[in-house]
């Protein structure tokens, strides 16, 4: 329901960006045009590429995942479906919180980028930025939510037997993608509360005057943004792999191959970033590492279009409509994607960096291998939502409009960006040479548009008169297919056994099975939702997983969040407080969930297993660590930072700035060991099932993060500078604040794992609370070392 | 990771780091290692702050950059070998059973990942030979 509801309000977005494209074309019709006036221009390509980018693309791509990954692992729903909505929340939000900014006339416009000191206070003066910085970075927390309950959902609930090698195709693509959104988001997320810091409180860590740089920005920008394009690109082609075996009527070919494009995908993409910065300065040896990175990652891409193909080879395909969507796609990304290799030769770049060359090339990849197959699964998977199928001959013509269409405004584009005509201009003169190229673009934009109401017509229609889909209407091979049409909120009727990587094909009678309830879980005579947790390796049955029913926490979540952002956009910080500890009382309320009333039940097939165990196997514990995952990523770059600055300062840390370790400093050193010790003796209560012990060590870990930070203050005040005097200053004083707020997060789980001891009790088996705060404890701990090695060792080192 | 934590194991259920999820990741995990560090290591060394006026061709910082790229090839060559070794040895008892599929399937992939890795550190680690760390120009 809620994933449903997601992809709507993408699409919706998705319009709406495309409906600023068409301005934007309508103004470079004609040379020397005054459709729009500079400014808005400004604002509407800054606006087209967030919206694309942020509120359209990677949403509604998690969206697809949500909405198909539990059917496809013969799962009920995710794992953290109260997570689910939250996001849902967050992301209207932040997407409101966007585009309001048009209401009062200060939509962001220093492209999607944002590059500094363009968009530092210095020069840009307005609220204009400050929507995009806050708008984006709640967006993201939607993301990030996302991120973490598609990983935990795939590798802790699956149905039984769907070992890592049976995993379907897509569920792959979704797992990498996740990681590289844990991995990838948080650098800008960081990014952005730096710059806003410096907009807001003047701690420059953009500021060359005062020890920062603008190329900071680009580099944790670009850490994200590289990735980010893959982050968009694998769910579509995953999409893509998920359909084709239905549409060519075979299994799909070289599944093996294609997991290891995905994961090798995955991690090349991070080595990428530099290349969009090959024009900054950076020394030729280190943008040899990117070039070098930017053409092995067409290994992978190559090995996923030869699969594709080889499938279809194999096949016997009919060219119904989301065929050939995904053929359009495929032959549109290649060549975006060959222009990609282009692009990654440091000479080449040079000569086309910021023209529309460029403009090309990234549409192809992401219009072609995004969008294209994002049509292909909304026609595929429609029958899911309404139960009916869309009309052939409209879904025709709505790929010919299209595909005609993206090729007559893009293709022309790279003659466009090859005869020099910049980016992000408002307008061209007549004499340019031009005028041709950009009337053609302009035109094919009208088409697109057609294409789009074409579908969207259809989907109209569809609802009311298209033909009613039978159960799996398309003879698919996933479980996701495996229930009548549309498909109801709990997604299957019982949850199989599964032998093959392909189950209604290879299991004989499994689809009946499944729809008369003859396999796990098949009837809930306590009333709730239950799915398996099982194990990560081979899908082993561990425990029953209960999930939380419908409740308005997620939603009074997401307002309070909502709070702490528009209260820092308006300068209103007593508003953002009072949201921040309306969020944290929700959150309390949220985690207090009840213990089952009995301790094991029988599941089917006479198989009797324990009920929403709480220890290392549950997917609470896998959702802690994936948190700190994020968590680990946004500190890591805030260290790397303080690398960076180090790297382009020419005395690092400035005279007289460098903190001695003194009293306070040793005494919050030797507190953190308490906190330390307390943590481990808590950890021993929680895995021994032994609640006195594990209260001793939680209480001990209260009170001596408690000291640690009372003291830890003391050792901040008697920093030698003031937080916003200099880079090295801002960067030092973040990083103590960053540990501080471990601390207090470690103090507060301890707090909340001791009132839910005193309150329910505390086994082995039901001990996660206890465990979680041990482990928010280490981690904080782990800063700890980190950050005192930061401050007070390494001016040592590097003298 | 359950199941097949140990280092041991026998023909007919294999064991071992290269048919669990982190054996699969690791040459991934070693290229990316290896980028960071030799970024981090070229960016170090040229830093205003430390870098002296030294002399070009195969200087200290030309040598480190190698000598971990050589090594990061090593490790990834490494654990495409002994991926290799762990698919033979589970391939014989391959029946349809969920731990050897995977194992199988596991193995494979890791082998299949150090192929792709080691093409991408080769090919990153290729420019070091090519040109000045610092000053950037071609040094053949």
């Amino acid at each position: 329901m809620v994933a449903s509801r997601f992809i709507i309000t993408g699409f919706i977005f998705f319009l709406i960006g495309g409906l600023l494209a068409l301005l934007m074309r309508t103004q470079l019709i004609v040379p020397d045009n005054d459709f729009l006036t500079p400014e808005l221009y400004n604002q509407l390509f800054t606006m087209h590429g967030t919206t694309m980018m942020f509120v359209f693309a990677v949403p509604i791509m998690e969206a697809f995942g949500a909405y198909l990954v539990p059917g496809m692992m013969g799962t009920r729903d995710l794992s953290f479906p109260r997570l689910t909505a939250y996001g849902y929340w967050c992301y209207l939000s932040g997407g409101v919180l966007l585009f309001s900014s048009f209401l009062i006339g200060a939509a962001p416009d220093g492209g999607w980028f944002m590059y500094v000191p363009l968009t530092s206070r210095e020069f840009s003066i307005g609220m204009n930025q400050d929507f995009w910085l806050l708008g984006v970075t709640f967006i993201e927390i939607a993301s990030i939510a996302s991120a973490i309950e598609l990983v935990v959902t795939i590798l802790k609930s699956r149905a039984p037997g769907m070992s890592l090698n049976r995993l379907p195709i897509f569920a792959w693509y979704m797992l990498a993608v996740s990681f590289m959104i844990i991995f990838g988001f948080p650098p800008l997320v960081l990014a952005s509360i730096m710059l806003e810091a410096q907009r807001a409180f003047g701690l420059p860590f953009y500021d060359v005057a005062q020890g920062g740089d603008p190329l900071l920005w680009q580099h944790l920008f670009w850490i994200f943004g590289h990735p980010e394009v893959y982050i968009i690109f694998l769910p579509a082609a995953g999409l893509a792999s998920a359909m084709l075996p239905s549409l060519a009527r075979t299994p799909l070919v070289a599944y093996p191959w294609l997991v290891l494009a995905v994961v090798g995908t995955a991690f090349l993409s991070f080595g990428l970033w530099v290349h969009h910065m090959y024009a900054t300065g950076i020394p030729m040896l280190a943008l040899s590492f990117f070039s070098g990175a930017s053409m092995a990652v067409a290994i992978p891409s190559g090995i996923q279009v030869f699969a594709w193909i080889a499938t279809l080879w194999a096949g016997r395909p009919q060219l119904s409509t989301p065929l050939l969507f995904i053929i359009g796609f495929i032959i549109i990304f290649v060549i975006g994607g060959l222009s990609g290799v282009m692009v990654a030769m440091v000479p080449f770049d040079w000569q086309v960096h910021d023209t529309y060359f460029v403009v090309a090339h990234f549409h192809y990849v992401l219009i072609g291998g995004m969008v294209f197959p994002l049509f292909a699964a909304l026609f595929f998977y429609m029958p899911r939502y309404s139960g009916h199928l869309l009309s052939e001959r409209l879904g025709k013509l709505s790929f010919w409009l299209l595909f005609i269409g993206f090729n007559v405004v893009f293709l022309p584009m790279h003659l466009t960006g090859l005869m020099g005509m910049p980016r992000r201009v408002f307008s061209y003169p007549a004499d340019a040479g031009w005028s041709g190229l950009n009337l053609t673009s302009s035109l094919g934009t009208y088409v697109v548009a057609a294409g789009i109401l074409v579908f969207i017509v259809n989907v109209l229609w569809h609802l009311r008169w298209g033909k009613p889909a039978e159960v799996n209407p398309w003879n698919a091979p996933g479980l996701e297919w495996a229930n009548a049409t549309p498909t109801p909120d709990f997604n299957i009727r019982s949850i199989p056994e599964v032998t093959s990587r392909d189950p209604l094909w290879d299991q004989e009678g499994l689809l009946e099975r499944i729809r008369e309830g003859d396999e796990y879980l098949s009837t809930a005579p306590e009333g709730k939702r239950e799915v398996f947790t099982t194990s990560i390796l081979d899908g082993r049955p561990q425990h029953v997983a209960r999930l939380p029913g419908p409740t308005f926490l997620p939603l009074l979540a997401a307002l309070a969040t909502a709070a702490v952002f528009v209260g820092v956009l308006v300068s209103a910080y007593a508003a953002a407080a009072a949201g921040a500890a309306a969020f944290l009382i929700i959150l309390l309320v949220w985690l207090w969930d009840p213990l089952p009333e009995k301790e094991s039940k029988e599941v089917g097939k006479g198989l009797c297993l324990p009920i929403d165990i709480g220890d290392q196997t549950s997917s609470g514990w896998a959702g802690t660590i994936v948190f700190l995952l994020v968590d680990a990523a946004m500190f890591a770059s805030l260290v790397y930072s303080y690398f960076y600055l180090w790297t382009v300062a020419e005395v690092w840390p400035p005279p007289s700035y460098q903190p001695s370790l003194d009293l306070p400093a040793l005494i919050a050193a030797v507190l953190l060991l308490a906190c330390l010790a307390a943590a481990v003796v808590a950890h021993y209560g929680a895995t021994s099932g032994a609640s006195g012990v594990a209260l001793i060590g939680l209480a001990a870990t209260v009170v001596s993060s408690a000291a640690a930070l009372g003291v830890g203050f003391l050792a901040y005040l008697g920093f030698p500078f003031a937080i916003d005097s200099n880079a090295y200053a801002a960067v030092v004083g973040s990083l103590a604040l960053c540990l501080g707020l471990h601390l207090l997060l470690a103090l507060g789980a301890s707090g909340f794992a001791i009132a839910r001891i005193f309150a329910v009790g505390m086994t082995r088996e039901h001990s996660l609370p206890v465990r979680v705060a041990a482990l928010l404890t280490f981690y904080a701990l782990l800063q700890g070392v980190i950050v005192y090695a930061v401050i007070y060792l390494s001016p040592d080192v590097t003298g | 990771m359950d199941g097949t934590g140990g280092t041991g194991g026998t023909p007919d259920r294999p064991n071992g780091l290269f048919v669990t999820g982190t054996g699969f990741l690791l040459p991934a995990v070693i290229w990316a290692l290896y980028f960071a560090v030799v970024y981090s290591v070229q960016g170090a060394g040229c830093a205003d702050a430390v870098q002296p006026p030294g002399p070009e061709g195969f200087g200290p910082l030309r040598a480190v950059l190698t000598i971990l790229t050589l090594v990061a090839l090593a490790a990834i060559a490494g654990t495409g070998l002994w991926s290799w070794l762990t698919w033979r040895r589970v391939r014989p008892a391959a029946e349809r059973e969920v731990a050897f599929e995977r194992s199988t399937f596991l193995a494979r992939g890791t082998l299949l990942h150090a192929g792709l890795f080691f093409v991408a550190t080769f090919w990153t680690g290729l420019p070091i030979l090519l040109f000045d760390p610092c000053r950037g120009h071609m040094i053949w």
